[in-house]
Protein backbone atom coordinates (compact mmCIF):
# COMPACT_ATOMS: atom_id res chain seq x y z
CA UNK A 1 0.00 0.00 0.00
CA UNK A 2 1.45 3.63 -1.06
CA UNK A 3 -0.94 5.67 0.83
CA UNK A 4 0.30 8.57 3.52
CA UNK A 5 -2.58 8.43 5.52
CA UNK A 6 -5.89 6.65 6.36
CA UNK A 7 -8.22 9.42 5.87
CA UNK A 8 -11.39 7.92 4.07
CA UNK A 9 -12.79 4.62 2.63
CA UNK A 10 -13.82 6.04 -0.18
CA UNK A 11 -9.94 6.05 -1.01
CA UNK A 12 -9.35 2.84 -0.62
CA UNK A 13 -9.52 0.50 -3.20
CA UNK A 14 -10.62 -3.45 -2.28
CA UNK A 15 -7.16 -4.42 -3.19
CA UNK A 16 -5.70 -2.06 -0.40
CA UNK A 17 -8.35 -2.77 2.20
CA UNK A 18 -7.48 -6.91 1.68
CA UNK A 19 -3.80 -5.68 2.26
CA UNK A 20 -4.84 -3.88 5.24
CA UNK A 21 -6.50 -6.84 7.30
CA UNK A 22 -3.67 -9.00 5.60
CA UNK A 23 -1.26 -7.72 7.61
CA UNK A 24 -3.30 -7.07 10.79
CA UNK A 25 -4.00 -11.19 10.85
CA UNK A 26 -0.11 -11.34 10.24
CA UNK A 27 0.57 -9.32 13.34
CA UNK A 28 -2.13 -10.90 15.54
CA UNK A 29 -0.01 -13.92 14.83
CA UNK A 30 3.10 -12.40 15.89
CA UNK A 31 4.82 -12.87 19.58
CA UNK A 32 3.69 -9.89 21.55
CA UNK A 33 7.50 -9.45 22.62
CA UNK A 34 7.84 -8.40 18.63
CA UNK A 35 4.84 -6.30 18.74
CA UNK A 36 6.79 -3.98 20.83
CA UNK A 37 9.76 -4.05 18.93
CA UNK A 38 7.92 -2.51 15.71
CA UNK A 39 7.15 1.14 16.69
CA UNK A 40 10.05 1.49 19.67
CA UNK A 41 11.08 5.30 19.85
CA UNK A 42 7.85 6.63 17.58
CA UNK A 43 5.77 9.48 19.34
CA UNK A 44 2.25 9.41 18.18
CA UNK A 45 0.09 12.34 18.42
CA UNK A 46 -3.46 11.82 19.51
CA UNK A 47 -5.37 14.73 18.49
CA UNK A 48 -8.94 14.65 19.91
CA UNK A 49 -11.02 17.77 19.42
CA UNK A 50 -14.53 15.57 20.52
CA UNK A 51 -14.26 13.19 23.61
CA UNK A 52 -14.43 9.16 22.70
CA UNK A 53 -13.43 6.81 25.44
CA UNK A 54 -13.94 4.30 23.02
CA UNK A 55 -11.56 4.81 20.16
CA UNK A 56 -9.26 6.78 21.71
CA UNK A 57 -8.40 4.09 24.07
CA UNK A 58 -8.25 1.88 21.47
CA UNK A 59 -5.68 3.72 19.71
CA UNK A 60 -3.64 4.20 22.61
CA UNK A 61 -3.86 0.56 23.34
CA UNK A 62 -2.32 0.01 19.92
CA UNK A 63 0.13 2.39 20.34
CA UNK A 64 1.28 1.27 23.69
CA UNK A 65 1.62 -2.40 22.29
CA UNK A 66 3.77 -1.70 19.37
CA UNK A 67 5.98 0.08 21.59
CA UNK A 68 5.72 3.87 20.69
CA UNK A 69 4.77 6.70 23.07
CA UNK A 70 1.23 8.33 22.69
CA UNK A 71 0.98 12.58 23.04
CA UNK A 72 -1.96 14.72 22.62
CA UNK A 73 -5.28 16.00 24.39
CA UNK A 74 -8.46 14.04 24.84
CA UNK A 75 -10.86 17.47 24.26
CA UNK A 76 -11.24 20.76 22.73
CA UNK A 77 -10.92 22.48 25.82
CA UNK A 78 -7.35 21.94 26.11
CA UNK A 79 -6.33 22.37 23.24
CA UNK A 80 -5.06 26.17 21.48
CA UNK A 81 -8.01 25.88 19.12
CA UNK A 82 -9.50 26.80 22.24
CA UNK A 83 -7.16 30.09 22.33
CA UNK A 84 -8.20 30.52 18.80
CA UNK A 85 -5.33 28.70 16.65
CA UNK A 86 -6.37 27.36 13.19
CA UNK A 87 -6.25 23.39 13.05
CA UNK A 88 -4.04 24.07 10.04
CA UNK A 89 -1.59 25.68 12.73
CA UNK A 90 -2.06 23.00 15.32
CA UNK A 91 -1.08 20.28 12.57
CA UNK A 92 2.10 22.38 11.69
CA UNK A 93 3.31 22.01 15.12
CA UNK A 94 2.41 17.95 15.75
CA UNK A 95 4.09 17.64 12.22
CA UNK A 96 7.37 18.99 13.80
CA UNK A 97 7.08 16.94 17.13
CA UNK A 98 5.59 13.24 16.41
CA UNK A 99 5.84 10.87 13.68
CA UNK A 100 2.20 10.09 12.73
CA UNK A 101 -0.94 11.97 13.84
CA UNK A 102 -4.42 10.01 15.05
CA UNK A 103 -6.86 13.11 14.89
CA UNK A 104 -10.96 13.04 16.53
CA UNK A 105 -12.78 16.03 14.92
CA UNK A 106 -15.82 17.19 15.05
CA UNK A 107 -15.64 19.25 11.17
CA UNK A 108 -16.11 17.27 8.30
CA UNK A 109 -12.92 17.19 6.04
CA UNK A 110 -10.97 18.25 9.04
CA UNK A 111 -8.51 15.18 8.63
CA UNK A 112 -8.27 15.88 4.93
CA UNK A 113 -7.33 19.14 5.49
CA UNK A 114 -4.65 17.60 8.27
CA UNK A 115 -3.32 15.27 6.04
CA UNK A 116 -2.74 18.38 3.40
CA UNK A 117 -1.32 19.83 5.83
CA UNK A 118 1.33 17.38 7.28
CA UNK A 119 4.03 15.51 6.05
CA UNK A 120 4.03 13.19 8.64
CA UNK A 121 1.10 10.11 7.75
CA UNK A 122 -2.36 11.27 9.45
CA UNK A 123 -5.69 8.23 10.56
CA UNK A 124 -8.74 9.62 10.76
CA UNK A 125 -10.34 8.59 14.22
CA UNK A 126 -13.33 10.41 13.15
CA UNK A 127 -14.69 13.34 11.46
CA UNK A 128 -17.91 14.88 12.27
CA UNK A 129 -20.88 13.09 10.24
CA UNK A 130 -18.58 12.46 7.47
CA UNK A 131 -15.89 9.18 7.57
CA UNK A 132 -14.39 7.08 10.81
CA UNK A 133 -12.37 4.56 8.20
CA UNK A 134 -10.96 2.72 10.87
CA UNK A 135 -14.13 1.64 12.21
CA UNK A 136 -14.63 0.10 8.69
CA UNK A 137 -11.63 -1.73 8.67
CA UNK A 138 -12.37 -3.55 12.33
CA UNK A 139 -15.76 -4.51 10.84
CA UNK A 140 -14.13 -5.53 7.97
CA UNK A 141 -11.66 -7.49 9.80
CA UNK A 142 -14.21 -9.47 11.63
CA UNK A 143 -15.89 -10.27 8.82
CA UNK A 144 -13.47 -11.31 7.09
CA UNK A 145 -12.02 -13.89 10.06
CA UNK A 146 -15.62 -15.02 10.90
CA UNK A 147 -16.22 -15.82 6.55
CA UNK A 148 -12.89 -15.94 5.18
CA UNK A 149 -13.51 -13.82 2.46
CA UNK A 150 -15.26 -10.35 2.07
CA UNK A 151 -16.65 -11.24 -1.86
CA UNK A 152 -20.43 -11.41 -2.04
CA UNK A 153 -21.53 -11.90 1.72
CA UNK A 154 -25.12 -11.05 2.92
CA UNK A 155 -25.37 -7.90 5.20
CA UNK A 156 -27.40 -6.36 7.13
CA UNK A 157 -27.42 -2.96 7.64
CA UNK A 158 -30.28 -2.57 11.11
CA UNK A 159 -30.92 0.89 12.78
CA UNK A 160 -29.67 4.48 12.47
CA UNK A 161 -29.07 3.93 8.84
CA UNK A 162 -29.78 7.91 7.93
CA UNK A 163 -27.01 9.42 10.68
CA UNK A 164 -25.04 6.68 11.55
CA UNK A 165 -20.89 7.30 9.45
CA UNK A 166 -20.47 3.85 10.32
CA UNK A 167 -23.14 2.46 8.75
CA UNK A 168 -22.10 4.74 5.41
CA UNK A 169 -18.83 4.08 5.06
CA UNK A 170 -18.97 0.28 5.87
CA UNK A 171 -21.84 -0.10 3.52
CA UNK A 172 -19.59 2.14 1.07
CA UNK A 173 -16.98 -0.86 1.39
CA UNK A 174 -19.19 -4.13 1.18
CA UNK A 175 -19.99 -2.67 -2.47
CA UNK A 176 -16.07 -2.49 -3.42
CA UNK A 177 -16.71 -6.53 -2.05
CA UNK A 178 -19.75 -7.34 -4.30
CA UNK A 179 -21.81 -8.12 -0.81
CA UNK A 180 -25.94 -8.60 -0.74
CA UNK A 181 -27.07 -5.36 1.49
CA UNK A 182 -29.90 -5.13 2.94
CA UNK A 183 -30.56 -2.06 4.76
CA UNK A 184 -33.78 -1.80 7.56
CA UNK A 185 -34.42 1.19 9.10
CA UNK A 186 -37.72 3.02 9.97
CA UNK A 187 -38.46 5.41 7.71
CA UNK A 188 -37.59 8.31 9.63
CA UNK A 189 -34.29 7.08 9.49
CA UNK A 190 -33.50 5.66 6.07
CA UNK A 191 -29.74 5.72 4.46
CA UNK A 192 -29.46 9.58 2.25
CA UNK A 193 -30.08 8.96 -1.14
CA UNK A 194 -26.18 9.69 -2.24
CA UNK A 195 -25.52 6.54 -0.53
CA UNK A 196 -27.61 4.38 -2.32
CA UNK A 197 -26.76 6.08 -5.70
CA UNK A 198 -23.34 4.36 -5.34
CA UNK A 199 -24.55 0.82 -3.54
CA UNK A 200 -24.75 -1.99 -6.75
CA UNK A 201 -26.50 -4.32 -4.50
CA UNK A 202 -28.96 -3.83 -2.31
CA UNK A 203 -32.65 -3.52 -0.84
CA UNK A 204 -34.48 -1.37 1.84
CA UNK A 205 -37.07 -3.00 4.53
CA UNK A 206 -38.64 -1.88 7.65
CA UNK A 207 -38.87 -5.23 9.55
CA UNK A 208 -35.65 -7.16 10.73
CA UNK A 209 -37.43 -10.54 10.31
CA UNK A 210 -37.28 -9.70 6.45
CA UNK A 211 -33.83 -10.79 6.50
CA UNK A 212 -32.87 -12.34 9.32
CA UNK A 213 -33.04 -16.09 7.88
CA UNK A 214 -30.91 -14.45 5.12
CA UNK A 215 -27.96 -12.30 6.58
CA UNK A 216 -24.50 -14.21 6.94
CA UNK A 217 -23.32 -10.86 9.09
CA UNK A 218 -26.48 -8.68 11.28
CA UNK A 219 -24.97 -5.17 11.98
CA UNK A 220 -27.20 -3.61 14.50
CA UNK A 221 -26.77 0.16 14.93
CA UNK A 222 -27.98 2.33 18.24
CA UNK A 223 -31.05 4.69 17.35
CA UNK A 224 -28.67 7.75 18.50
CA UNK A 225 -30.78 10.52 20.93
CA UNK A 226 -28.64 13.41 20.59
CA UNK A 227 -29.37 13.22 16.55
CA UNK A 228 -32.87 14.16 16.86
CA UNK A 229 -34.04 17.56 17.57
CA UNK A 230 -37.22 16.48 18.56
CA UNK A 231 -37.54 13.96 21.35
CA UNK A 232 -40.90 13.47 20.43
CA UNK A 233 -39.09 11.67 16.86
CA UNK A 234 -37.04 9.82 18.97
CA UNK A 235 -39.65 8.29 21.17
CA UNK A 236 -41.51 7.07 18.37
CA UNK A 237 -38.54 4.72 16.91
CA UNK A 238 -36.34 4.27 19.84
CA UNK A 239 -37.65 0.82 20.36
CA UNK A 240 -38.68 -0.77 16.92
CA UNK A 241 -35.63 -2.98 16.13
CA UNK A 242 -35.25 -4.97 19.65
CA UNK A 243 -33.07 -8.29 18.81
CA UNK A 244 -33.49 -11.19 21.12
CA UNK A 245 -32.34 -14.92 21.43
CA UNK A 246 -35.92 -15.85 20.60
CA UNK A 247 -35.47 -14.30 17.20
CA UNK A 248 -32.64 -16.29 16.08
CA UNK A 249 -34.21 -19.63 15.59
CA UNK A 250 -33.67 -20.01 11.47
CA UNK A 251 -30.87 -18.15 10.84
CA UNK A 252 -27.55 -19.03 9.23
CA UNK A 253 -25.61 -21.16 10.98
CA UNK A 254 -22.62 -19.49 10.40
CA UNK A 255 -24.38 -15.47 10.81
CA UNK A 256 -23.26 -13.74 12.78
CA UNK A 257 -24.47 -10.14 14.74
CA UNK A 258 -22.12 -7.28 14.97
CA UNK A 259 -22.43 -3.99 16.98
CA UNK A 260 -20.14 -1.04 16.95
CA UNK A 261 -21.07 -0.39 20.52
CA UNK A 262 -22.22 1.28 23.03
CA UNK A 263 -25.56 -0.88 22.74
CA UNK A 264 -28.86 0.29 24.56
CA UNK A 265 -31.79 -2.31 24.11
CA UNK A 266 -31.20 -2.85 20.16
CA UNK A 267 -29.51 -6.53 21.60
CA UNK A 268 -31.02 -7.94 24.38
CA UNK A 269 -28.55 -9.52 26.61
CA UNK A 270 -29.88 -13.12 26.04
CA UNK A 271 -28.15 -12.67 22.39
CA UNK A 272 -24.92 -12.73 24.07
CA UNK A 273 -25.08 -16.58 25.43
CA UNK A 274 -25.75 -17.74 21.91
CA UNK A 275 -23.10 -18.56 18.94
CA UNK A 276 -23.99 -15.53 16.72
CA UNK A 277 -23.30 -12.90 19.38
CA UNK A 278 -19.75 -11.61 18.36
CA UNK A 279 -19.92 -7.41 19.07
CA UNK A 280 -16.99 -7.93 21.98
CA UNK A 281 -15.19 -9.85 19.92
CA UNK A 282 -15.49 -6.95 17.19
CA UNK A 283 -14.37 -4.38 19.39
CA UNK A 284 -11.67 -6.29 20.84
CA UNK A 285 -10.74 -6.27 17.02
CA UNK A 286 -10.15 -2.85 17.18
CA UNK A 287 -6.68 -2.76 18.79
CA UNK A 288 -5.25 -5.09 16.38
CA UNK A 289 -6.51 -3.48 13.27
CA UNK A 290 -5.35 0.36 14.83
CA UNK A 291 -1.78 -1.43 15.57
CA UNK A 292 -1.53 -2.98 11.67
CA UNK A 293 -2.78 0.74 10.31
CA UNK A 294 0.35 2.64 12.25
CA UNK A 295 2.52 -0.15 11.58
CA UNK A 296 2.39 0.10 7.86
CA UNK A 297 1.77 3.89 7.64
CA UNK A 298 5.69 4.07 9.56
CA UNK A 299 7.24 1.95 7.62
CA UNK A 300 7.04 -1.04 9.99
CA UNK A 301 7.99 -4.57 8.57
CA UNK A 302 6.54 -8.09 9.65
CA UNK A 303 5.52 -11.26 8.77
CA UNK A 304 3.22 -14.18 8.92
CA UNK A 305 5.24 -16.43 11.76
CA UNK A 306 4.78 -20.21 10.80
CA UNK A 307 2.32 -21.38 12.84
CA UNK B 1 -30.52 61.31 -26.18
CA UNK B 2 -30.92 59.75 -29.28
CA UNK B 3 -30.46 55.55 -29.23
CA UNK B 4 -26.78 54.69 -30.04
CA UNK B 5 -26.20 51.57 -31.81
CA UNK B 6 -23.04 52.05 -31.85
CA UNK B 7 -20.41 50.28 -29.31
CA UNK B 8 -20.04 51.35 -26.18
CA UNK B 9 -16.60 51.11 -25.80
CA UNK B 10 -13.99 51.16 -28.46
CA UNK B 11 -12.59 48.26 -30.22
CA UNK B 12 -9.46 47.02 -29.26
CA UNK B 13 -6.21 46.56 -30.79
CA UNK B 14 -4.94 43.34 -29.27
CA UNK B 15 -6.13 41.36 -26.17
CA UNK B 16 -8.94 39.19 -24.89
CA UNK B 17 -12.82 40.50 -24.63
CA UNK B 18 -15.04 38.66 -22.64
CA UNK B 19 -18.76 39.10 -23.59
CA UNK B 20 -22.11 37.98 -22.18
CA UNK B 21 -21.21 38.06 -18.90
CA UNK B 22 -24.81 37.65 -16.44
CA UNK B 23 -25.11 41.37 -15.92
CA UNK B 24 -23.44 42.55 -12.36
CA UNK B 25 -21.01 38.99 -12.60
CA UNK B 26 -18.11 40.60 -13.80
CA UNK B 27 -16.72 42.39 -10.58
CA UNK B 28 -16.28 38.64 -9.34
CA UNK B 29 -14.17 37.90 -12.98
CA UNK B 30 -12.08 41.00 -11.69
CA UNK B 31 -11.42 40.19 -8.49
CA UNK B 32 -10.87 36.58 -8.98
CA UNK B 33 -8.08 36.82 -11.92
CA UNK B 34 -6.47 39.94 -10.41
CA UNK B 35 -6.98 41.69 -13.79
CA UNK B 36 -6.38 45.37 -11.49
CA UNK B 37 -3.73 44.68 -10.49
CA UNK B 38 -2.70 42.94 -13.73
CA UNK B 39 -4.23 45.06 -16.94
CA UNK B 40 -5.63 47.79 -18.28
CA UNK B 41 -9.03 46.83 -19.52
CA UNK B 42 -12.49 48.42 -19.80
CA UNK B 43 -15.06 46.94 -17.62
CA UNK B 44 -19.09 47.18 -19.04
CA UNK B 45 -21.79 47.04 -16.21
CA UNK B 46 -25.19 46.55 -16.62
CA UNK B 47 -24.95 46.86 -20.30
CA UNK B 48 -27.91 46.62 -22.86
CA UNK B 49 -27.81 43.26 -24.58
CA UNK B 50 -29.90 41.59 -27.27
CA UNK B 51 -29.32 38.42 -26.17
CA UNK B 52 -29.34 38.65 -22.48
CA UNK B 53 -31.42 42.30 -22.16
CA UNK B 54 -28.33 42.91 -19.80
CA UNK B 55 -24.71 42.18 -19.43
CA UNK B 56 -21.29 42.67 -18.40
CA UNK B 57 -18.42 42.68 -20.77
CA UNK B 58 -14.93 43.05 -20.05
CA UNK B 59 -12.02 44.54 -22.48
CA UNK B 60 -8.65 43.28 -21.44
CA UNK B 61 -5.99 45.41 -23.36
CA UNK B 62 -2.66 43.55 -24.48
CA UNK B 63 -3.22 41.09 -22.06
CA UNK B 64 -3.63 37.51 -22.03
CA UNK B 65 -5.31 34.80 -19.86
CA UNK B 66 -4.26 31.34 -19.82
CA UNK B 67 -6.73 28.41 -20.31
CA UNK B 68 -6.61 27.45 -16.41
CA UNK B 69 -8.10 30.98 -15.89
CA UNK B 70 -10.36 31.19 -18.71
CA UNK B 71 -12.15 28.16 -17.71
CA UNK B 72 -12.76 29.47 -13.76
CA UNK B 73 -14.80 32.29 -15.72
CA UNK B 74 -16.51 29.31 -16.97
CA UNK B 75 -17.64 28.65 -12.73
CA UNK B 76 -18.57 32.02 -12.78
CA UNK B 77 -20.38 32.73 -15.85
CA UNK B 78 -21.47 29.43 -18.02
CA UNK B 79 -22.28 31.57 -20.94
CA UNK B 80 -19.48 33.99 -21.58
CA UNK B 81 -17.65 34.49 -25.09
CA UNK B 82 -14.46 34.79 -24.92
CA UNK B 83 -12.40 35.83 -27.95
CA UNK B 84 -8.65 37.07 -28.40
CA UNK B 85 -8.52 39.91 -30.55
CA UNK B 86 -5.48 40.68 -32.90
CA UNK B 87 -4.88 43.65 -35.09
CA UNK B 88 -8.31 44.53 -34.11
CA UNK B 89 -9.92 41.31 -35.15
CA UNK B 90 -11.10 38.13 -33.83
CA UNK B 91 -8.56 35.83 -34.16
CA UNK B 92 -9.86 33.20 -32.21
CA UNK B 93 -13.32 32.04 -30.19
CA UNK B 94 -11.85 30.04 -27.16
CA UNK B 95 -14.85 27.61 -25.76
CA UNK B 96 -14.47 27.75 -21.92
CA UNK B 97 -15.44 24.92 -19.73
CA UNK B 98 -15.13 24.02 -15.91
CA UNK B 99 -12.16 22.39 -14.93
CA UNK B 100 -12.42 19.17 -13.71
CA UNK B 101 -11.07 20.75 -10.17
CA UNK B 102 -11.88 23.98 -8.85
CA UNK B 103 -9.75 25.46 -6.54
CA UNK B 104 -10.23 28.13 -3.95
CA UNK B 105 -13.52 29.80 -5.82
CA UNK B 106 -16.41 28.20 -4.52
CA UNK B 107 -17.90 28.21 -0.53
CA UNK B 108 -18.82 24.90 0.50
CA UNK B 109 -22.30 25.08 1.61
CA UNK B 110 -22.13 22.49 4.45
CA UNK B 111 -21.81 24.53 7.44
CA UNK B 112 -20.26 21.78 9.25
CA UNK B 113 -17.14 21.39 6.27
CA UNK B 114 -13.70 22.31 7.88
CA UNK B 115 -13.50 25.19 4.94
CA UNK B 116 -15.91 27.02 6.39
CA UNK B 117 -13.86 27.32 10.14
CA UNK B 118 -10.35 27.70 9.06
CA UNK B 119 -9.37 31.19 8.20
CA UNK B 120 -7.86 30.45 5.25
CA UNK B 121 -10.72 29.84 3.14
CA UNK B 122 -8.81 26.52 1.12
CA UNK B 123 -11.35 24.86 -1.31
CA UNK B 124 -11.24 22.26 -3.48
CA UNK B 125 -14.01 20.86 -5.28
CA UNK B 126 -13.75 18.08 -7.99
CA UNK B 127 -16.37 17.85 -11.01
CA UNK B 128 -18.48 14.91 -11.24
CA UNK B 129 -20.77 16.44 -14.05
CA UNK B 130 -21.26 19.10 -16.53
CA UNK B 131 -25.05 18.74 -17.63
CA UNK B 132 -26.67 18.73 -14.59
CA UNK B 133 -23.41 20.80 -13.48
CA UNK B 134 -22.20 18.24 -9.95
CA UNK B 135 -19.14 19.31 -7.23
CA UNK B 136 -17.82 17.10 -4.62
CA UNK B 137 -16.17 18.91 -1.86
CA UNK B 138 -12.29 17.36 -1.80
CA UNK B 139 -12.84 17.44 2.50
CA UNK B 140 -16.22 17.02 3.61
CA UNK B 141 -16.79 14.48 0.40
CA UNK B 142 -20.44 16.11 0.11
CA UNK B 143 -21.89 16.63 -3.44
CA UNK B 144 -23.54 19.32 -4.40
CA UNK B 145 -25.68 20.65 -7.70
CA UNK B 146 -25.89 23.86 -9.46
CA UNK B 147 -27.81 26.62 -7.31
CA UNK B 148 -26.34 25.34 -4.15
CA UNK B 149 -23.50 26.49 -3.71
CA UNK B 150 -21.92 30.31 -3.67
CA UNK B 151 -18.46 32.01 -4.63
CA UNK B 152 -15.81 32.49 -2.17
Amino acid sequence: MDKKDIISISELSSEEINEILQKAEELEALEREKQLELLKGKVIACLFYEPSTRTRDSFKTAIARMGANAIGFDSAESTSGKKGESLHDTIKMYDGYTDLIVMRHNKDGSAKLASEVAKIPVINAGDGKNQHPTQTLLDLYTIKKIHGSLFNLNVALVGDLKYGRTVHSLAQALNKFNCRIFLVSPESLKIPEHLTEELKNYSEHGQIQDVLDKADILYMTRIQRERFADENEYQKVKNVYMLDAGMLKNVRPNMKVLHPLPRVNEINKSVDDTPYAHYFEQAKNGVITRMALLGMLLGAKWQKTKD
Amino acid sequence: MAENKGLMVQKIENGIVIDHIPKMASSRIVRMLHLHDRFEFYNGINCRSNKLGRKDFIKIVKGDLSNEELNKIAMVAPGATVMRIKGFEIVEKIPITISDEIKNLVKCPNTGCITNQEPYKKTHFIKLSDKPLKIKCRFCERTFKEGEFEFL
